[in-house]
């Protein structure tokens, strides 16, 4: 009874923008869905598209195999939450959340009877008779979860959907959500531009940048393997240096090994997550501590060797208890990263120079533990 | 609730007292003490002397002219105003600061230069007067032609009063609605239109108000015939200008009266409507 959304060939321009540039998705039927990327990548774009707020210039999208695109939005059957949540503000919590089932022309006490099961499936039971004004974001958030779902949408579309509350509430609620689409199985689609709120909630997270879809698969997949250098760089903090590889190893420009990848000879970048720096002190060590940040349980290492500068990420207690402080002299080990040569479209993987053996069991090691 | 808070909140800014000092000071001054001073001469009259000067059938006759067309003129601009503070709020196209600036000329024009522009407009040898006397239809000279320059000199009233209100609504509450299911004209009547009517009061009232008391605009384009195009205001100048003091002041008066209870009505409905909306 779960929808499949399929999308192909999607395109748009708007005044000689591109702003989606040749879209294809699947969505399985009862699947959780995150679009992730940056401002401006298209993503809204594409969402309001499937929900029928904006049209395509070209291209389909099909819901269980028939041309959503031929009906116009109030006829998809699409439950649509919106970033702001766009409640109304002239009517009740209650009415707000009866609102699609009053326009179908239910019998009022059919739709008193729903509102009623929906507040207590949204947990706000008692809070039927008040005005949206009256409410917190996370209870607005609710009520338009509530509205959305009133209407048994086929498909339910989220916009940002936690993005205008504070991280507390968007913790509980990214759980609460969860929960609700185990139980209910809808097929959903969610837009954000937070990789932890994407990875934490959905079962496939698709990264789109620039109107392009750049990697589909499960968070793991994302993470273990990432596409590209922008897919690398979006899902998680990342150093950048620029490099050479000569016969396996990684070189940084600045005139150091990094490490060897199973890359042909040539010039590229190696990305190097923060946390993938150990550092302890070596009276002898290469590196300068520049700065020592203490942000809560983690602490950010600024670190600089022969024109270059790293950051680096510890939790605060080992910073505690090595004793690091800046302009202090350190080692610096890296055990793990992801090289792309100018040459390749892929990237490989950063292999620590001191683990020669078995390369593949230490890649994988590596790679588990980002 | 203690004394002082009953008197003010808390404010960054000093000088309350000074300040409602010379808020009362001046409302007093500014409009209260005229009114005052109108009413005390009409109460002068004594109760009887003032209903035989208020009931005379040209007075009732043109009260009901100007509170008519004052009505009609508030009703038409309240709609069309309606349309044009939606498409100055909503749409950007070329030429809407020249729009946006035409809106305010009622404002600034000196009524009595539009009173002569609309006159020649709607002339029966005007351009849009020639156009229509064919079809049996007259402006100039007739209730209509005050509605017509009452409509002109309250338009930017309800403009001004909605379009901030307007703006202010998010597009997302339409399409919020479209994606429930709602027809367009559905989320009109009951999505759209709800938030904007206590604004839409707002000047309906005070066109409704500026219509009453206009008396420039009107008397070029009125017949001023007694008790079928003639309002009001002009009867209080005709009578002072024939040193009937006291006959105008009872006019007046009653004006007041009425103006003060339609503004009365127009505030309760829109504190009805304010609470239908759960503000």
């Amino acid at each position: 009874m779960s929808t499949r959304i399929e999308i192909t060939g999607l395109y748009k321009a708007l005044a000689g923008q591109v702003v989606l540039d040749g879209i294809d998705l699947t969505v399985p039927p009862g699947e959780l869905t995150a679009l992730l990327g940056p401002s401006g990548s298209g993503k809204t774009t594409l969402l309001r598209m499937i929900a029928g707020l904006d049209r395509p210039d070209r291209g389909a999208v099909l819901f269980d195999g028939e041309d959503a695109l031929a009906r116009p939005a109030r006829e998809r059957g699409v439950g649509f939450v919106f970033q702001h949540y766009a409640l109304f503000r002239h009517m009740t919590v209650a009415r707000n959340i009866g609102f699609g089932l009053a326009v179908r022309k239910v019998p009022q006490a059919r739709i008193e009877e729903k509102v009623a099961a929906l507040l207590r499936l949204v947990q706000l039971e008692f809070l039927g008779g008040r005005y949206p004004a009256q409410l917190s974001g996370g209870q607005r958030q609710r009520v338009a979860l509530a509205r959305a779902l009133a209407i048994e949408p086929r498909v339910l579309l989220l916009d940002e959907p936690f993005g205008a509350l504070d991280a507390v509430v968007r913790r509980d609620l990214r759980r609460w959500l969860r929960r609700l689409h185990r139980e209910m199985h809808i097929t959903t689609v969610f837009v954000t531009h937070d990789q932890e709120e994407a990875f934490e909630l959905a079962d496939r997270v698709v990264v789109v940048n620039g109107g392009r879809i750049r990697q589909s698969g499960t968070p793991m997949q994302l993470y273990r393997e990432p596409a590209d250098s922008f897919v690398y760089r979006f899902l998680g903090e990342a150093n950048e240096v620029p490099c050479r590889i000569e016969n396996g190893f990684v070189i940084a420009d600045a005139g150091f090994p990094l490490g060897r990848a199973s890359v042909r000879t040539g010039n590229g970048t190696a990305y190097l997550r923060p946390h993938q720096l150990m550092v302890r002190p070596e009276e002898t060590g290469a590196w300068r501590i520049t700065e020592v940040v203490a942000s809560g349980p983690t602490s950010r290492i600024g670190l600089a060797r022969g024109g270059l500068s790293l950051e680096a990420s510890l939790a605060t207690g080992q910073v505690l208890a090595l004793g690091l402080e800046a302009k202090m002299t350190v080692e610096v080990e890296i055990t793990g990263g992801m090289v792309v040569a100018d040459t390749a479209a892929t990237p490989a993987p950063l292999l620590p120079a001191s683990r020669l053996a078995r390369p593949h069991l230490a890649d994988r090691r590596v790679e588990l533990e980002g | 609730m203690s004394r002082s808070a009953l008197w003010r909140e808390p404010s960054v800014l000093p000088g309350f007292a000074p300040s409602l000092t010379a808020t009362l000071l001046w409302l007093g001054l500014l409009v209260v003490a005229p009114l005052a001073v109108m009413v005390a001469t009409a109460a002068g009259l004594g109760w009887s002397g003032f209903w035989t000067l208020v009931l005379r059938p040209r007075v009732l006759g043109d009260l009901q002219v100007s509170v008519f067309t004052a009505l009609a003129a508030s009703a038409i601009d309240a709609i069309f105003g309606f349309i044009i503070a939606w498409v100055l709020a909503r749409y950007r196209f070329p030429g809407r600061r020249l729009v946006d600036a035409l809106i305010d000329l009622p404002f600034a024009l000196p009524t009595a230069v539009a009173g002569i522009a609309l006159a020649a407009l709607y002339a029966p040898h005007g351009p849009i007067g020639a156009v229509l006397a064919p079809f049996g239809i007259t402006i100039a000279y007739t209730r209509a032609g005050i509605v017509v320059a009452l409509m002109f000199v309250g338009l930017p009233f309800i403009i001004r009063t909605l379009e901030p209100v307007i703006a202010e609504l998010e597009t997302e509450q339409e399409e919020a609605a479209e994606m429930l299911g709602a027809s367009p004209a559905t989320s009109f009547m009951q999505v759209l239109l709800p938030p904007l009517l206590p604004a839409l009061l707002t000047g309906f009232a005070l066109a409704l108000a500026r219509g009453l008391g206009e008396y420039g605009s009107v008397i070029f384009i009125a017949g001023n015939k007694p008790m079928v195009s003639e309002i009001l205001p002009l009867l209080i100048v005709t009578e002072l200008e024939q040193f009937d003091f006291p006959g105008a002041v009872a006019i007046a008066t009653l004006m007041l009266s009425a103006s003060f209870l339609l503004l009365i009505a127009v505030n309760l409905l829109q504190a009805w409507v304010r609470r239908q909306n759960g503000e």
